[in-house]
């Protein structure tokens, strides 16, 4: 019995060198000690490891002796038994390999080394075993993986999101892909379009066009609209905010002009190859600037347009009147106010509708007309009343007023008679009720302690309830009555009981018809006359000059006289002293007709414009003053839409500014 | 005479003092990257875009051109490279230029911005672009500062020797292992068997190897041989010999390689971060006029 042990070495070129040798006896012993039969040189084999040894012919048993396995048929058994002479085996000892057969009858051991002895001696690339090339993924495959990962997810999807809802209404919510393109949030008007890129991207690469805003804004019927139709137009009932209605459109072409400078028509080019046309809405109207409000129209707009506006409109054959505007310290056009040019006497409106106490409109059946205030205005409202005596603190009225009004100031002020709207903006007219009866006493007669007084508008009830007054009709001259006595008595309810009393008394001594107190009552300096001016004739008999007062005047530009509380102060001997004088001349207007407006210069004593641009010698104190703080480009009865906003966070500086201005 | 010494000279000194790509002549292309970052901050400073700065103003397009057009030849340096040629646009001006004029990036495109960023495509572009910045500057100071190191740890020694010597020492630990008991011949085979360049990314960038079969072996067996007495020939001492051999060989071998990571892993961002840039700042620019 022997077993024929074959130790096979390998050259570095790889060729095999094997040595034999052979063991006689019934059993062979495999472990890492020298004294083992098959040594190896292995330190993943026990020093005694397992034993091979022949009980019977043709069966060979392979049997742990260290209690650590051994590699049979690719299991770790401890125990294995083959048939050499048929099957054959191969065993696994750590890194070794034992082949087991049969070689003319001797039972053979081929053992061989399969694995290298230490890590560090296997077979390695030095040049990349240095390198970080297997620890991170290659360049080249992240690279290729990022770009279709970004190309996909940023611009497949967002083109797939749009072809997919292209021509749809309203996009059903969820997650699109084309919001990942969205370079800023919307204002807070358009919020509820976040979701909706396609209601103002209508088309893709076409830039957003003005159909896409009208799709919302309906109210486009000022497209082709001119100042006066314009004015017309606006009021309370307006559908909506406005696409067009500041100019008509062939007007605002020409007023843009073409571009002057170098910069101007490179613009201009890209903007033509690019498919960007000019005059759009988004042109002011940017988004995608942050969430919140939209932010304010910046004056730099308005003078794009307004400086040099009057030539470039003249050029092109426009007969227009509107001047050129770079900023209201430098350069605006004089105030043009809306005024009265005289009632249409031909086809005269009846009373009854101009009545404002019945709800009438004062300003119907009168011409109006737009005047350049270059210097001090004309305009016949109907009345016959002049500032100057009314404000005067030395003259009778003054007199007059202070027996009246016991410790109200040495002499009338403007607010005696004029009364702020409620809002605050601007005055109401002036009612005869109110402010000038308490001078202007209508009393015809006492009655029981009630004073009887004329009715004020009703010229053909004045006329009866004088004819009245004399009872019967009989005729009747006030002779020997001072004709002052009735028609401007003193005031006070003594007066009134007073001239009361005298006209009756008159009456009693002197009956006729009252012809002569009509006359009189309605005469130039009498009780109606004194006021207004009077025909007789018509079928009233007699007939009243109409009596308008405008309320507005500025209707492109806003005033708010609330803002201007401010300019209130008192006189050095604490009498009050409204600010109104120091913009409304009145104390030195002696005409009725005088119109009473400031003018432009009078502005810019204070407002010097968006950036303080002002003319030096003119100011007395800053107030940075932009377009938009009187103006909006699409312009309605209210506020412009800057001053709608103001002390609120977001209000731009400027107009925070205004409301902190204190004037000396 | 002279004119045949001069030419000599001229070409010593030539040769002799050195000109790397960031001092190329006398910081050329910084001077020029810098002053280009002037004009676009004077430009953005003087022009008051309304209602505030964008990237779709008329200063924000150019300001945009320009950088995409930078991003495109920026990006070529990759093909440069691999061709070089000298003088005028030799690879090394290539190269000046490519750090300066990238660094100017930094401002174009922040500018471009107008410094409105949000969860877009916009600034996703932006954000690539930042970070290729940034691992390039990353890159460049490692290349500053490790080449010494690298050469210090080495002390003249090639790779091809470091990896001889572990080779070494294996072996002889395995012979002298041979006559140990299972116990300590399986902690010699774990030190063994262990891959000297394994540990993964995180442990070849800090040089931090917790799992070291080597040193774990051996402060097993100076554990256990502590109380043991000193015999003499004991194959345990000889064992601990060559651990703590095997040791500081790996130690030289692992600050190599160490080094060499931080050298080469900022191109594994640059390169792959500049495709992800390039495709978003496509999709950046087609969005801008697909939805004009």
């Amino acid at each position: 019995m022997s077993f024929k042990i074959i130790t096979i070495a390998r050259t570095s070129e790889g060729r095999e060198i094997p040595r034999e040798k052979l063991v006689e006896g019934n059993e062979v012993g495999v472990g890492r000690l020298s004294e083992n039969d098959i040594h190896l040189a292995d330190l993943a084999v026990e020093p005694r490891h397992a034993v091979i040894s022949e009980p019977a012919p043709g069966r060979l048993v392979i049997e742990s002796i260290s209690g650590l396995g051994f590699g049979f048929d690719g299991r770790t058994v401890m125990r294995a038994e083959i048939d050499p002479a048929s099957a054959g085996g191969e065993l696994r000892f750590g890194s070794h390999r034992l082949k087991l057969g049969t070689d003319d009858g001797t039972i053979t051991v081929t053992v061989e080394r399969v694995e290298a002895l230490s890590d560090s001696a296997e077979e390695k690339d030095q040049q990349t075993v240095f390198t970080l090339r297997g620890l991170m993924p290659g360049k080249r495959v992240s690279a290729y993986t990022f770009l279709a990962l970004i190309l996909a997810a940023f611009l497949a999807w967002p083109i797939y999101t749009y072809a997919s809802a292209h021509g749809e209404k309203i996009r059903p919510a969820g997650v699109h892909g084309d919001k990942s393109w969205e370079s800023g949030p919307l204002s807070k008007a358009h919020a509820n379009l976040e979701n909706d890129c396609q209601a103002c991207h209508v088309d893709a690469f076409v830039a957003v066009r003005d159909n896409a805003c009208e799709a919302c804004h309906t109210d486009v019927h000022g497209r082709d609209a001119t100042g006066l139709e314009r004015v017309a137009m606006n009021g309370p009932g307006r559908p909506g905010p406005a696409a067009y209605d500041h100019a008509p459109e062939k007007l605002l072409a020409v007023a843009r002009g073409g571009p002057q400078d170098f910069g101007g028509r490179v613009k201009a080019f890209f903007k033509r190859t690019f498919n960007k046309p000019e005059g759009r809405c988004v042109d002011c109207h940017t988004e995608h600037e942050g969430a919140g409000p939209m932010p304010a129209t910046q004056q730099a707009f308005c003078a794009d347009c307004h400086n040099g506006l009057q030539g470039r409109l003249q050029s092109a054959g426009f007969n227009s009147a509107i001047g050129s505007a770079t900023d209201f310290g430098l350069q605006h056009p004089e105030f043009k106010p809306l005024i009265l040019a005289g009632f249409d006497g031909t086809h005269p409106v009846p009373f009854a509708k101009r009545d404002a106490r019945a709800g009438g409109n004062p300003l119907l059946g009168w011409r109006m007309q737009r005047t350049v205030m270059s210097g001090p205005i004309q305009m016949q409202n109907g009345l016959k009343f002049t500032h100057a005596q009314h404000l005067s603190t030395t003259n009778g009225v003054a007199e007059m007023w202070r027996n009246v009004s016991p410790g109200q100031g040495p002499g009338m002020d403007c607010q005696d008679c004029h009364k702020t709207d409620p809002s605050g903006t601007r005055y109401q007219p002036v009612r005869m009720e109110t402010a000038c009866q308490s001078c202007h006493s209508l009393g015809l007669q006492t009655v029981g302690g009630t004073v009887r007084q004329l009715p004020h508008g009703e010229p053909a009830q004045v006329i009866a309830d004088i004819r009245a007054f004399y009872g019967s009709g009989g005729s009747f001259r006030p002779t020997g009555l001072p004709v002052a006595r009735y028609t401007r008595s003193r005031p006070g309810e003594v007066n009134a009981e007073r001239r009361s009393a005298d006209l009756a008394r008159a009456a009693a001594l002197l009956p006729g018809k009252g012809d002569a107190l009509i006359r009189a009552t309605f005469a130039p300096g009498g009780v109606c006359g004194e006021c207004h001016t009077v025909s007789m004739g018509g079928p009233d008999g007699v007939r009243i000059a109409p009596v308008a007062q405008p309320t507005r005047y500025l209707r492109n530009g806003w005033f708010d006289h609330r803002a201007h509380d401010n300019l209130d102060v008192r006189g050095t001997d604490g009498a009050r002293r409204w600010g109104c004088r120091d913009c409304h001349a009145a104390e030195n207007s002696n005409a009725a007709s005088d119109l009473l407006l400031p003018t432009l210069a009078t502005c810019q004593a204070c407002h010097t414009g968006e950036n303080g641009a002002h003319k030096a010698a003119l100011v007395r104190s800053g107030t940075a003053s932009s377009c938009a703080m009187c103006h909006d480009y699409h312009a309605d009865e209210g506020a412009p839409w800057v001053l709608k906003r103001k002390g609120k966070k977001t209000a731009p500086a400027n107009q925070v500014a205004m409301l902190q201005v204190r004037w000396r | 005479m002279l004119m045949v010494k001069n030419p000599a000279r001229s070409r010593r000194q030539r040769t002799s003092s050195h000109d790397g790509f960031l001092q190329y002549r006398n910081f050329r292309w910084a001077k020029i990257a810098a002053a280009i970052c002037v004009a676009a901050i004077a430009a953005y400073l003087m022009i008051d875009v309304q209602p505030r700065p964008n990237g779709g103003s008329a200063e924000g397009y150019i300001l945009g051109t320009i950088g995409a057009l930078l991003i495109l030849w920026l990006t070529l340096l990759g093909v440069r490279k691999r061709a070089m040629t000298p003088g005028r646009w030799s690879l090394k001006a290539w190269t000046s230029a490519h750090v300066y004029l990238g660094l100017s990036l930094i401002v174009i495109a922040t500018l471009h911005t107008g410094f409105q960023f949000g969860w877009n495509v916009h600034t996703l572009a932006y954000a690539l672009m930042m970070l290729v910045i940034a691992s390039g500057i990353w890159g460049i100071s490692m290349y500053g500062a490790l080449p010494k190191a690298l050469s210090d740890n080495r002390e003249m020694m090639t790779e091809t020797q470091m990896l001889e010597a572990l080779r070494s020492i294996d072996r002889q630990l395995h012979d002298a292992a041979q006559p140990l008991d299972q116990h300590h011949a399986d902690l010699v085979q774990s030190s063994l068997e262990q891959d000297p360049f394994g540990g993964g990314l995180w442990a070849r960038l800090t040089g931090r190897y917790r799992r070291c079969a080597t040193r774990a072996a051996q402060a097993e067996l100076r554990r256990e041989g502590a109380f043991r007495p000193k015999l003499a020939d004991d194959p345990l001492e000889r064992i601990d010999t060559l651990l703590e051999r095997k040791g500081a060989i790996l130690h030289r071998v692992r600050r190599h390689l160490r080094l060499k990571a931080l050298l080469e892993v900022w191109l594994y961002v640059h390169v792959p971060v500049t495709f992800a840039l390039i495709s978003a700042l496509s999709a950046h620019i087609v969005s801008v006029f697909f939805y004009w």
